[in-house]
């Protein structure tokens, strides 16, 4: 009897400890998972009305802004409100990028230490702003769990990042798996401390694709309840004009 | 010789009026070399504190830095060449490595530098030896007391330390604060966070680079050719120069005003004194003293004033600048966080040239101030003189 017991005890602890990939088989493929979120997000161009919610120490403020995007590589963005911030823009071409005050009437080029300082005091830093997106040619991915993200089913997607000059050495992802967008995300630093969090709280679908409709951005190691980023709307494959990707087009 | 009894002669008899003049011009005097000893002081040891906290008697810069094109920072890091190695390892020169960082103390963001130094090293007049401690696994990091308090810490506080390697990636550590250094030089202090060298260099991957070589100040010896840019001492003042000139030229505008009260008194006193003596004057032309030796005694009792002014400027003036010279002027803790190069208490230089320079200004310009209301003289008729009238 006692050698029974400790037989299934033995058992329940060699299981217990297994890898769960050997346990979970039937996962995809962690490329593939990230393949159909861009299937589902990446369109050739968007434009997006988006209002950002920055929570202070004291108080919040509501900025409201236009964007225009190409792909991963430009990006122009106008502000619409508060009337302090109505006419900043800025422009996106790769990793530069520029930003127009209205105030000064200068355009300034945002670089150096200047890239850590917080967009109109979000949580999100310039360099987050111009970090390149595509995720699959960065990292290797797998899935190393499913967990349920408030009443949806996700995959948890670990990102290892292949080469050394990636921005964020891992990431976690949990994707939707039935609508193929990532409801969560961790970002991780070098040394394994969490930076930054991002939540998606609701989605939306727009053109036959899910979107996110409500996130909110965290920088784990600042105090504060983070920053909201609502898509009031989105269109895609817009006839943009070119011009607008242009340092001439931010003093318009 | 005569004129010059005469003068005194008439000085002396001017009574109060006199020590009065003498005593305004006195105190333009003392003002003047106090704020010019005050500024030559302040440059000096600004200086003298740079070149040994900071510029050595010199320093090598990588290709890429440029401390006043903050584009450059994020590259200015190579590896050192070395032609420098047995420089360095005689001690004669210690290399510093610049990196942008981030701190969170208290969980706000604050963006700093960075300063990678060698804790064995002795070219600077830092306390680098106190980052050789074992902080609990967290990154020992030193800060001066100005940053320190700016940010709320001190020793032994954690707080996270974020900064992105040399191949871009994020890393972030939680850093304790072992050392709080009282430095002079607030140019290293604020917004600076020290680290160990060799652990700079570990977690930014970034092997055996640094920003640049600081030259001991006391190495006279031969600096050899490099890719590497050598500014010297001279070159690397050049602000602290400046700023000090900026600043005495401001100064000049006060002790400008001061000397204009004082001559505008001379002044007065001269042309009051031309129409009292009036038939003074005719009576010493009739005794046969020419225009010209009447002018030379009016504008030699001006000049006199001048005179006076510096021997009683040198009796109650020179021990209250020689206290002074000693005990210096403190400044309050507040002034003295402007990020310049500012110490604590400043201690005026007062030069021979300084003084004898003041002193031959204010004698000329009190002497032709004296000549200027005496120039109608040289038209006075002795008749109309010795009846009270001036032509």
């Amino acid at each position: 009897m006692i050698k029974n017991r400790l037989f299934i005890l033995i058992i329940f602890v060699l299981f217990a400890y297994l890898p769960l990939p050997v346990l979970a088989q039937d996962w995809p493929d962690g490329l593939e998972v990230m393949k159909r979120i861009d299937q589902n997000m990446v369109s050739e161009n968007q434009v997006v009305e988006s209002t950002m919610i920055v929570h202070g120490r004291r108080s919040s403020r509501t900025i409201t802004s236009r964007g225009y995007m190409i792909s991963d590589e430009k990006s122009f963005s106008e502000y619409l409100s508060p009337p302090r911030e109505k006419g900043t823009k800025m422009l996106r071409l790769d990793d530069k990028l520029w930003i127009y005050s209205p105030g000064t009437n200068r355009v300034i080029q945002i670089a150096g230490h200047m890239l850590r300082q917080s967009v109109m005091g979000s949580d999100l830093s310039y360099e987050d702003v111009t970090e390149a997106q595509e995720l699959e040619e960065a990292y290797d991915c797998t899935v190393i769990a499913e967990e349920t993200v408030g009443d949806r089913p996700t995959l948890v997607v670990e990102l290892i990042a292949k080469r050394d000059d990636i921005a964020y050495a891992k990431r976690k992802v949990w994707v939707d798996s039935q609508r193929w967008i990532a409801l969560k995300e961790e970002r991780y630093a070098r040394s394994g401390k969490l930076l930054k969090t991002t939540e998606i709280t609701e989605v939306f679908k727009v053109e036959g694709r899910w979107y996110p409709k409500h996130m909110l951005f965290k920088d784990v190691l600042k105090k504060g309840k983070g920053t909201e980023f609502i898509i009031d709307s989105i269109k895609f494959d817009q006839n943009i004009p070119e011009h607008l990707f242009t340092k001439a087009a931010l003093r318009k | 010789m005569v004129i010059l009894k005469l003068a005194y002669r008439n000085l002396k008899g001017a009574g109060i009026r006199t020590w009065l003049n003498v005593f305004v011009l006195s105190l333009a005097f003392l003002s003047i070399i106090y704020l010019k000893g005050m500024y030559n002081g302040m440059q000096d040891q600004s200086i003298r504190i740079s070149e040994d906290t900071d510029l050595g008697s010199g320093q090598y810069w990588c290709e890429v830095y440029d401390p006043y094109d903050p584009l450059s920072l994020p590259d200015a890091h190579s590896i050192i060449p070395e032609v420098f190695d047995p420089l360095i390892n005689a001690g004669v020169m210690t290399p510093v490595m610049l990196y942008q960082g981030a701190i969170y103390p208290d969980n706000r963001l604050k963006n700093v530098m960075l300063r990678g130094v060698d804790p064995s090293q002795g070219v600077m007049n830092l306390p680098t030896a106190e980052l050789v401690v074992e902080s609990n696994g967290f990154l020992p990091i030193m800060l001066g007391h100005r940053m320190a308090k700016s940010i709320n810490v001190t020793v032994g506080d954690v707080f996270t330390l974020q900064w992105r390697d040399g191949n871009g990636t994020y890393d972030a550590r939680d850093a304790q604060v072992v050392y709080v250094m009282s430095t002079q030089n607030a140019t290293i202090d604020i917004g600076s966070v020290y680290v160990n060298l060799a652990l700079l260099q570990d977690i930014t991957r970034l092997e055996n680079e640094a920003t640049m070589l600081v030259v001991d100040k006391y190495y006279s010896g031969e600096l050899p050719e490099s890719t590497w840019k050598y500014q010297s001492l001279f070159a690397l003042t050049k602000s602290i120069r400046e700023m000090v000139e900026m600043k005495s030229a401001g100064g000049s505008i006060m002790y400008g005003v001061l000397m204009a009260l004082a001559l505008l008194a001379v002044f007065d006193t001269q042309v009051l004194s031309i129409w009292r003596r009036r038939q003074e004057m005719g009576t010493l032309m009739a005794l046969g003293m020419t225009r010209t030796t009447l002018i030379k005694l009016f504008t030699l009792e001006g000049a006199m004033y001048g005179f006076f002014a510096a021997v009683l400027a040198t009796l109650y003036g020179g021990p209250l600048l020689y206290l002074n010279s000693i005990k210096g002027l403190t400044i309050p803790m507040d002034m003295d966080n402007f990020g310049i190069v500012l110490p604590q208490t400043l201690f005026p230089a007062y030069s021979v040239g300084l003084i004898v320079g003041t002193i031959i200004i204010v004698l000329i310009t009190v002497t032709i101030t004296s000549f200027i209301p005496v120039r109608k003289l040289a038209k006075l008729k002795p008749t109309d003189a010795l009846r009270g009238k001036m032509s």
